[in-house]
């Protein structure tokens, strides 16, 4: 199956090559775009540099941080609440899901509670959760576990239930039991539910954690925002958001890897 | 004669949901003779699918009992019965030969012996070179052999196929439901088929149950005897059409 490639052909994926290229490069100048017009705003005095900061001004008071040693404290933690956050969230609601397939009756007396909970802005009970969990650590983690459970659980369930009814026959007709069929056919059947759940998860326990450390945290990224804010750094405010964008896109391309890789494992 | 491996006596089954009672089977007897291929043919919601269902022990009858090898079938899975579908429902997240292991790994009997039958099965119907990778390799006709094989691994002595043919294209359903019947005649298994073909039923079975509309009842019994061995001779014969005819008169007549 060596045919040589047409000379069309080859125009073709030159086209698509360039046009990708392209693509590349003025995603790149949009960003390094977007700097130089606001260092040089700040700087032309076209904005008050003292309110809106600057590039600049936002880097070196993060590397004055970093060389105080203060910034990775602040990194690590909020990091630290974000993994557990992520892993602790996705796992109770996996298990939930899980125990509802188990028994289906509980599912049908629970769906609407779920569905009104999954509606529900469940940030704004961070202020409840401060007075009954206490302030620290703990507390941002229930508010992450708050708003990712119950979307953790309603999403598997969905995959669950939406796996052929004629594959859990089969399973059945070959005598497995309710576990294998879960082990077995339901839960790898929902390997995409999974995926878009976990995607989602990120986001979510994301947003806990900076909302969490805003109402309670002495250390994190979000603290440090709401106190640059409190004594007006704004250089502070602005570093500590870059980083979060930093982070964002990080993450953003650990689960995109993950998904590919998954996905490749259906494919093959 | 010799005693029957399947037999339904005076069956009924209804269907039940909120809005309403579906009468499927009706005062449904008939028998099956050891290593026989039995086609059930039917028009389509009379109530083939169910009468499968009841023999698997996937449902229980309303009324009427059925007996396999003589024991009463009380709604339970019985290990010497293989059920096949019509579509095919191999995994794509397992290698093929994960596949067709799934119902001794059900059964937790993965014992070497096993494996290697389900090996021997694999080279022997042209499905070896695709054992380790995933089933989205193979084709149409491919993947329903491969389902027989998941099938067989729990070595069954009985068959149910439901409609196994249907989802392929024309020239391969014929190929493969070849294939397939002469694998079904080599393992000496007995075969209930149903589906609503007339040539399909004709290419393949010893016997032939024409089924009214729902709720169904035995309408016709025909043993088939076509001279020529395998679907396409079978085909060919003259015999064959004079039999379609007949069958065509009963089902039409079902109809009005
Ligand atoms: N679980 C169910 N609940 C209610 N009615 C059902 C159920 N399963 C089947 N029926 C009804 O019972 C009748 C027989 O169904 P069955 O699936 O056995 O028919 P079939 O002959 O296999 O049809 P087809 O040719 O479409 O496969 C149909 O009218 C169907 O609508
Ligand atoms: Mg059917």
């Amino acid at each position: 199956m060596n045919i040589e490639p047409s000379a069309e052909h080859l125009a073709f994926v030159q086209g698509l090559k360039s046009r990708k290229r392209m693509v590349s490069l003025l995603r790149g100048s949009i960003l390094i775009g977007f700097f130089l017009l606001w260092e040089a705003a700040a700087r032309f005095g076209w904005i008050d540099a003292f309110i809106f900061s600057s590039p600049s001004r936002a880097v070196s008071s993060l590397w004055r941080m970093i060389l105080e040693g203060s910034l990775w404290n602040h990194l690590g933690t909020t990091l630290l609440e974000t993994l557990i956050g992520f892993i602790l969230g996705t796992l109770i609601g996996l298990v939930a899901a899980i125990l509802l397939w188990f028994f289906p009756t509980a599912e049908r007396v629970l769906d609407p509670y779920l569905v009104i909970l999954n509606s529900l802005p469940k940030i704004a009970l961070g202020p409840v959760i401060i007075v009954w969990v206490g302030s620290g650590m703990s507390s941002i983690i229930t508010v992450t576990l708050l708003i990712s459970v119950v979307s953790t659980t309603m999403g598997m369930l969905t995959g669950f239930r939406e796996v052929d009814g004629e594959k859990l026959t089969l399973m059945q007709s070959l005598g497995a039991s309710r576990l294998q069929t879960l082990t077995m056919c339901v839960f790898p059947a929902s390997t995409l539910s999974l995926i878009s759940v976990l995607k989602i998860n990120v986001g979510m326990v994301w947003v806990g954690v900076i909302v969490g450390e805003f109402l309670v945290s002495r250390a994190g990224l979000g603290y440090l925002i709401v106190y640059g804010g409190q004594v007006f750094r704004m250089d502070l405010v602005m570093g500590s958001v870059l980083i979060l964008c930093l982070l964002a896109a990080l993450m953003y391309y650990m689960v995109a890897g993950l998904e590919s890789l998954l996905k490749r494992r259906l494919a093959e | 004669m010799a005693a029957p491996v399947v037999s339904f006596d005076k069956v009924y089954l209804r269907y039940h949901s909120a809005a309403e009672e579906t009468l499927a089977l009706e005062n449904l007897s008939f028998r099956v003779n050891p290593g026989e291929f039995l086609v059930i043919l039917g028009p389509s919601g009379c109530g083939k699918s169910t009468i499968l269902s009841l023999i698997a022990g996937l449902i229980s009858t309303s009324e009427g009992i059925i007996r396999i090898n003589g024991t009463e079938q009380a709604g339970t899975v019985r290990p010497e019965i293989g059920y096949m579908f019509q579509h095919d429902h191999l995994f794509p997240w397992a290698s093929l030969r994960e596949n067709l292991l799934l119902g001794l790994k059900v059964r937790g009997d993965l014992s070497p012996h096993k494996q290697s039958r389900v090996n021997d099965m694999l080279s022997q119907y042209g499905l070896l070179e695709f054992a380790d990778r995933s089933p989205r390799a193979l084709s149409g006709g491919m993947r329903q052999r491969a389902a027989l094989i998941r099938t067989l691994a729990t070595e069954p002595d009985i068959l149910l196929l439901d409609e196994p043919f249907s989802a392929l294209d024309y020239q391969t359903r014929i190929l493969v439901s070849e294939d397939i019947a002469s694998i079904i005649k080599q393992e000496g298994k007995t075969a209930i088929m149903v589906t609503h073909d007339i040539s399909e039923a004709l290419s393949l079975a010893d016997r032939i149950l024409v089924l009214s509309p729902r709720p169904a009842r035995v309408s016709l019994e025909l043993p088939v005897d076509i001279p020529g061995k395998g679907v396409i001779l079978r085909r060919a014969s003259p015999k064959f059409s004079e039999y379609f005819n007949l069958i065509w008169k009963e089902l039409d007549s079902g109809e009005h």
